[in-house]
């Protein structure tokens, strides 16, 4: 496999492209722009887009969306069943994406917002906004934040600490220094209950 | 934009061990049988090679080591130390030096992308004039640690303890210091006004 990380300047979000290591099919996550940098990365490795991957619907994850379907036909996943009047195919939990000789499979963690969702390919994790680099995604309200805790620490750090997480924002990390050291997953600290709208 | 190739995973041969094997060797650090000639065959490597990519070097001893003119790609050196050793114009990307230990170690003139430094100890190091894109410091202890004449852009101190460190003509836009003890940190010359520290919360 290959990996692209790709700096957005809508909402400082990360894109990332993912490349197989047997075929030309690629896999873009969170278009949040599609710019010439991303155009030329892939027309110069030869890669055909077969699917994108949205880990929510947030402006800075899908605003590149329009411009890419306007180059590529590629099929849009999402937890909705559209976006912008696009169809999509919606992803539930456990679901498993194909594409060439990749594998993701899709993990619900709503919190953050409805439709969050993160993509696991291997040892990577494709976090969106549910989990960064010491932070977790602002959620709309108290509850919102709870589940977001709630799913991270049922459903993210048992996987291991040694995964990587890619999140939409920031550096990446592992998840075991997640584990130990994100504030926001260890108490509802300050910085948590600014978080909410609720305070 | 930087590639990142996934490593294949060799486990350690010791039985009953599960970590990852080293580069060139059948055996984590922690099972190698002689460490010192690994680690002369591991030097003469890394002055005689110029690109290295997913090499897996996490928990060995590095001291007194001077390398210059490399590329690190997602190279693996977690929890290891380093002693009196400079990086002149070396490239890091997408590297893992998570729950390292540097001790009087300098950065001189090279970059740092996409990379994970959480966890570790910095103490009386130098970045000097480096391009530190990105990159992950959170949790990390910082004594007597200078960054001069560098750009950390959106990189993370979440959490971190400074001790006697600084900034010094330094451009610290959307870097995040969020829950950072900052004891005796000099602020000079830097935009430290676009760094977001507790008080500020971010829409994302």
């Amino acid at each position: 496999m290959k990996l692209y990380p790709h700096y957005v300047v809508v909402g400082f979000s990360n894109s990332y492209l993912i490349s197989g290591k047997e075929s030309s099919a690629a896999v873009i996550i969170d278009p949040g722009r599609f710019d010439a940098k991303m155009l030329s990365l892939i027309e110069n490795n030869k890669l055909k887009i077969c699917a994108v991957l949205l880990t929510n619907s947030h402006k800075s994850h899908v605003s590149g969306i329009k411009t890419l379907l306007k180059i590529y036909d590629a099929k849009i996943y999402c937890y909705h069943a559209s976006l912008f009047g696009i169809k999509t195919i919606p992803v539930r939990d456990r679901q498993q994406i194909k594409c060439g000789d990749l594998t993701f499979t899709v993990i619900e963690t709503p919190g953050h917002s409805t439709d969050s969702v993160v993509y696991r390919l291997g040892d990577w994790l494709f976090t969106g906004d549910t989990l960064s680099a010491g932070l977790t995604g602002t959620t709309p309200n108290l509850q919102a934040h709870i589940l977001q805790l709630k799913k991270i620490r049922e459903k993210l750090l048992p996987l291991g600490d040694e995964l990587i997480v890619f999140p939409g924002h920031g550096p990446p990390t592992r998840l075991g220094i997640e584990r130990r050291y994100n504030v926001m997953l260890n108490e509802l600290c300050p910085r948590a209950r600014r978080n909410v709208s609720f305070f | 934009m930087d590639t990142l190739n996934s490593r294949e995973k060799t486990l350690c041969s010791f039985t009953g061990c599960s970590q990852e094997a080293l580069f060139k060797s059948a055996r984590c650090a922690h099972h190698l049988e002689d460490i010192g000639h690994y680690m002369s065959m591991l030097k003469e490597f890394l002055l005689s090679t110029k690109d290295f990519s997913c090499l897996n070097l996490s928990n060995l001893v590095f001291s007194d080591l001077t390398i210059e003119g490399k590329y690190f790609y997602f190279c693996n050196l977690h929890a290891s130390i380093f002693t009196n050793c400079e990086f002149d114009n070396i490239n890091f990307q997408l590297s893992f030096f998570d729950s390292c230990r540097f001790f009087n170690c300098r950065f001189n003139e090279g970059r740092i992308g996409w990379s994970v430094l959480a966890d570790s100890l910095f103490d009386k190091c130098t970045f000097s004039k480096q391009d530190i894109f990105r990159s992950n410091f959170n949790a990390c202890r910082l004594k007597h640690t200078s960054f001069q004449n560098s750009s950390l852009f959106t990189s993370r101190f979440i959490k971190a303890d400074f001790f006697h460190s600084e900034f010094v003509d330094c451009n610290l836009l959307r870097v995040h210091f969020e829950y950072a003890q900052l004891n005796d940190t000099l602020f000079k010359n830097s935009n430290q006004e676009e760094a977001i520290f507790d008080s500020e919360r971010i829409e994302e």
